[in-house]
């Protein structure tokens, strides 16, 4: 009664089912894609069923209908791309001057015992501080214009930043050094030649992460005497209710966070290509 | 010696102290090292031979005494002075080529250079790559290459500024035995090539003899130089050598030193002591804790405590071993061997000795039977000596030595000897006096002096010493727990021992017993030829 030519499908079946749940296993790249976009499909579809199921009030949950009509009018009528740029240039700026001065004085901490016993408790200390908490002092110092906005973003990140900067280069292996000392190297070309291009590639993984927590504090940031910006505009929407333009806001910083990851990412493969060669010559 | 020494190693001392603890790492070690020598650096874990190597290369500092090169004291790292680390020291970031090539971007290297400079550093960096075999992979990435490839690498990197002197941390500690072998003949060929001074620092006794003019052997707490060794090969070495008997004898007696200095004697005094507390009654407990340090690591098949004076016989299949436990110290176990399906091949005293040049068994030594084949292997070994010379005990010489004790009066506690334990044995098996011949004397050891007297060695066995057989044919063993003939104690005090058996599988190619003696493939390769 057996067929073979099923049971060898059936077979081939569990082979691949196995081969998805091996631990720490590999799967190809259009399995990955599918899996990938299943993931995103999956909550969208769920969000959009139980819009339209009635159940719940469109005040508390729009469809996504709602939302993209509401980006249309957005884009049109209230100048959604200028908001887009005032946020995007906010973040990045704040960014910037966390990781100009984040990346020497990390490289200082991870290297010269004396610099880290100078800073890293200061550093650790201040970590804990909310910068929330920060704001009426910043509009104090710095007035209320994009300093203050800009001033915000950077509190948030230059601490996180100067720790995980430090600690990258402290896991720089100590044979690496030890050979650039022994074919006579100073210490200036150790700390440039040796430490900062071995802790390169996970330097830019912690301004990955760092970034992402960046587009965290905009709407913070917002809060203080701004008139355009997303955050804004979400701070905004709130006090009318309008829940379509939060969603919509909140999925707007998404994806420009989601995009400039990639773009990290792509600077990562294209600036550290042995990490990305697999073994055999 | 009339050419000065390349580097002179003066009285060096380190002491680690991070306020709370000190650790003498190294303390008193002197050594002259010839130009372009090979010298080589073994010992037990914390000897401090990484420790030397790194003050040499100057990455540590000496707490006390001096290292000199040339004659001048160094305290910093320096081109002169090279160094290949055991893994992870090249740079990922770099080709091959970039990292051979490291030492041509920096400041030391810069300096008035000219062009005819830059055509030279060039030209050698390629000749370096062919040498090591890596023109093909210029451009790869270092972790692209195999781990025996990346060491050709960072060999590579090290000789491009022509350092005078190159000391290597364990550089193959890493790699897989026939890699290693490939590099060992790479690494004399760079000596003999660059005529580098190499100071080359292993766990590996092999390697050490295999590369080295002289090894040093190096002992830990606290850290120091023991003793060093000429290995007396010519210096065009080849992988024969390995199987000579001049270099096995070698890396038996450092390998020997080794475990002397590691502190395996430490555990020896410890169990001495827990097991004379346990006698006394004080510390059960302790006895019991210490003896697991050396229980045996596998299912144990069964297990028999033969008391002082008594005597045994069984039967032990191809692939299972024995172990003999000197349960008190300054025990004697004599034993014969039969092969129990013929049993007319028996234990043959003679040709065991003349075929592996020895006069006494210990690890790695074998029975062999008078057809040419193993009966019995010795896999493990605590004491060293095992007497094969002296034979046994009979009726007449234990009455003269410790007066008459028989059944009659004594019962049980009568004196027995190791001659009538055999006949009582051998009955059992249908044998008799005709097959006694010279026996082996576990846990004894008796040595010539140079007159040819025999010497017998008192205290030999320490309480808890054992020997372990492995049997490599169906064995009939038969085995008197009897006191040596040569025993001068006027008392009658055999010593119990305890067996334990276990299935020990029969022994690969590289086992270490088939290869410690050239002889013993042969003698293995007869013997097997039964069981197929």
């Amino acid at each position: 009664m057996s067929n073979p030519q099923h049971g060898r499908r059936a077979d081939a079946a569990i082979t691949v089912w196995r081969g998805w749940w091996q631990i720490r296993g590999q799967l190809n790249r259009r399995t990955y894609l599918l899996f990938a976009v299943v993931g995103m499909l999956l909550p969208l579809a769920a969000w959009w069923w139980l819009s339209g199921s009635g159940l719940m009030n469109k005040v508390f949950m729009p469809s996504p209908m709602d939302v993209l009509k509401r980006v249309y009018t957005w884009f049109n009528e209230d100048d959604l791309v200028e908001d887009m740029w005032i946020s995007t240039y906010r973040v990045v700026a704040g960014f910037t001057l966390s990781m100009v001065l984040a990346v020497p004085l990390g490289l200082m901490i991870g290297t010269y015992r004396p610099v880290q016993a100078l800073l890293e408790p200061l550093t650790d200390f201040i970590r804990y501080m909310p910068a929330v908490a920060f704001i009426p002092l910043v509009m104090l110092w710095v007035g209320i214009d994009e300093g203050s906005k800009i001033a915000v973003i950077f509190i948030g990140t230059f601490f996180q930043m100067i720790l995980m900067v430090a600690e990258d280069v402290r896991r720089v292996p100590i044979t690496q050094i030890e050979a650039a000392q022994t074919m006579g190297a100073t210490r200036r070309e150790i700390v440039s030649l040796v430490i900062f291009q071995s802790a390169k590639p996970a330097l830019l993984d912690t301004l990955r992460v760092t970034m992402g927590w960046a587009w965290t504090y905009l709407v913070v940031a917002e809060l203080v005497a701004a008139n355009s910006g997303l955050g804004y505009a979400i701070l905004k929407a709130q006090r009318f209710l309008q829940t379509d333009k939060i969603f919509a806001g909140i999925i707007l910083i998404g994806i420009i966070g989601l995009v400039i990851d990639q773009l990290f990412r792509l600077v990562h493969r294209k600036n550290f290509p042995w990490l990305y060669k697999s073994k055999g010559v | 010696m009339a050419t000065a020494s390349k580097i002179s190693i003066e009285n060096a001392g380190r002491i680690f102290d991070d306020g709370k603890n000190k650790v003498v790492a190294l303390q008193g070690a002197n050594l002259a090292v010839a130009n372009n020598e090979f010298v080589t650096f073994v010992g037990a874990s914390g000897c401090g031979k990484s420790t030397l190597l790194r003050c040499i290369a100057g990455l540590e500092t000496l707490t006390s005494g001096a290292i000199k090169v040339d004659g001048e004291a160094i305290n910093a790292p320096g081109v002169d002075r090279a160094m290949v680390f055991q893994h992870y020291s090249l740079y990922p970031w770099l080709s091959v080529m970039g990292n051979i090539k490291f030492t041509r971007r920096l400041q030391v290297k810069r300096q008035n250079i000219t062009s005819a400079d830059v055509e030279a550093a060039s030209g050698r960096a390629d000749a370096l790559l062919e040498l090591m075999g890596l023109t093909h992979a210029a451009d790869a990435y270092p972790n692209q290459l195999s781990g025996g490839m990346q060491q050709r690498v960072a060999i590579a990197r090290a000789l491009l500024p022509r350092p005078q002197i190159l000391l290597m941390d364990e550089p193959f500690g890493a790699l897989d035995a026939q890699t290693r072998e490939v590099m060992h003949d790479l690494i004399l060929h760079v000596s003999k090539l660059e005529k580098t001074t190499i100071v080359f620092v292993t766990h590996d006794v092999e390697e050490a003899i295999y590369l080295g003019q002289r090894v040093v052997l190096m002992a830990p707490r606290p850290g120091r130089i023991d003793s060093i060794y000429d290995v007396p090969l010519p210096a065009e070495r080849n992988q024969d050598m390995k199987l000579t008997a001049e270099f096995l004898q070698l890396k038996k007696q450092i390998l020997a030193r080794i475990r002397e200095t590691s502190g395996m004697h430490t555990d020896r005094d410890l169990l001495q002591r827990f097991t004379r507390q346990a006698e006394a009654g004080n510390d059960p407990k302790g006895a019991v804790m210490n003896a697991a340090d050396n229980e045996l690591s596998t299912d144990v098949l069964w297990e028999e405590v033969v008391p002082g004076g008594m005597h045994t016989s069984f039967v032990m299949k191809r692939g299972s071993a024995l172990r003999l436990t000197d349960i008190e110290g300054g025990g004697n176990v004599s034993a014969l061997f039969y092969n129990v399906e013929e049993k007319l091949e028996r234990y043959n005293m003679a040709d065991t000795l003349k075929a592996q040049h020895t006069a006494y068994l210990t690890k790695g030594f074998v029975c062999y039977s008078d057809m040419g084949r193993v009966l019995a292997s010795v896999i493990e070994d605590r004491c060293g000596w095992h007497d094969t010379l002296c034979g046994i005990s009979n009726a007449a010489l234990v009455q003269q030595k410790y007066g008459t004790a028989n059944y009659q009066t004594h019962r049980n506690a009568m004196h027995r000897n190791a001659r009538d334990s055999f006949i009582v044995e051998l009955g059992k098996w249908g044998m008799g006096k005709r097959d006694i011949v010279p026996n082996v004397n576990f846990f004894s050891k008796v040595s010539a002096d140079e007159n040819g007297a025999l010497h017998f060695h008192p205290d030999h066995s320490a309480a808890g010493d054992f020997v372990e057989l492995r049997f490599e044919m169906n064995v009939l063993v038969v085995l008197a727990a009897a006191q040596h003939p040569l025993d001068p104690d006027p008392h009658y005090r055999p010593r119990p021992v305890r067996l334990s058996a276990w299935h020990s599988g029969t022994p690969d190619q590289r086992d270490y017993c088939r290869n410690f003696r050239p002889e013993n493939v042969r003698g293995f390769f007869n013997t097997e030829l039964l069981f197929r």
